[in-house]
């Protein structure tokens, strides 16, 4: 067991309310600060979609977008069968 | 987009211990300047340098009988992996039919937030707005430079 004088924090940015629950069975009595989830986003990160006519032409609007644009570092986000995408872009799948 | 120049790299669920700290590291220090990878790192994953996200795919959940609906949670921490600590970011997500757009539309109102549409059928356009879209959020942000400097620069 844990020594009684020590002091545990837990953060999260998306507490779903099963997990609110869970932690106040878990923590009971124990100090909580929320915030709505109207008030999650931070004005720093600027929000933007790009309309696409299909599935297929989002590669070439990808790398056109990539072109485009001088990025520093950045991360996409696929949902699924990533060996698949990385073999559509054809492109190294391994460590540089 | 190796061709066009771009060092990639990807991460998956496939990959663990030491070869994910490689290829972790690898864009961590800016080898790799783009990471392909799927909600494995949505969450937690800490590279101050990232100044985009892209969603390939809107966020979605499956929620049996063949049904995905929205997924607000994993959008956000998605989002979250540019912008770190007061630094600016730009997150794009991809639509390409009408159930996606019904799925960020529900995302956007989750969080009572604003998302721009770019048509992507004029790309000087796209440029342009764009570009101004990245300076307007510079312009908004709660932490500016000064900010950053303790509020003592102006």
């Amino acid at each position: 067991m844990l020594p009684k004088n020590i002091q545990i924090v837990l953060f999260s940015a998306t507490f779903p309310d099963n997990v609110v629950n869970y932690a106040v069975q878990f923590a009971p009595g124990a100090n909580q600060m929320t915030l709505q989830h109207q008030d999650l986003t931070v004005e720093g990160i600027k929000q933007i979609y790009l309309d696409c006519d299909s599935d297929q032409a989002k590669y070439d609007i990808l790398v056109k977008f990539y072109g485009l644009m001088t990025i520093g570092s950045s991360i996409i986000f696929v949902k699924v069968c990533l060996d698949d995408f990385a073999s559509m872009l054809s492109m190294e799948t391994n460590i540089i | 987009m190796t061709a066009e120049g771009h060092k990639v790299v990807s991460l998956t669920g496939g990959y663990e211990g030491a070869q994910r700290d490689v290829i972790i590291d690898s864009f961590r220090m800016g080898h790799a300047k783009v990471l392909i990878t799927t909600n494995v790192l949505a969450r937690g994953i800490d590279v101050q340098s990232v100044s985009m996200v892209v969603n390939y795919d809107v966020p979605d959940k499956f929620i049996g009988h063949g049904k995905f609906v929205a997924d607000p949670q994993t959008y956000l921490h998605r989002i979250g992996r540019t912008g770190r600590f007061g630094r600016v970011g730009v997150a794009v997500t991809f639509v390409s039919s009408r159930g996606d757009w019904d799925k960020l539309m529900e995302i956007r109102k989750y969080f009572n937030t604003e998302m721009t549409k770019v048509a992507t059928d004029d790309w000087d356009e796209l440029e342009d707005q764009v570009t101004k879209i990245i300076k307007s959020s510079r312009a908004g942000t709660n932490f500016q430079d000064g900010a950053k400097m303790g509020g003592m620069q102006m």
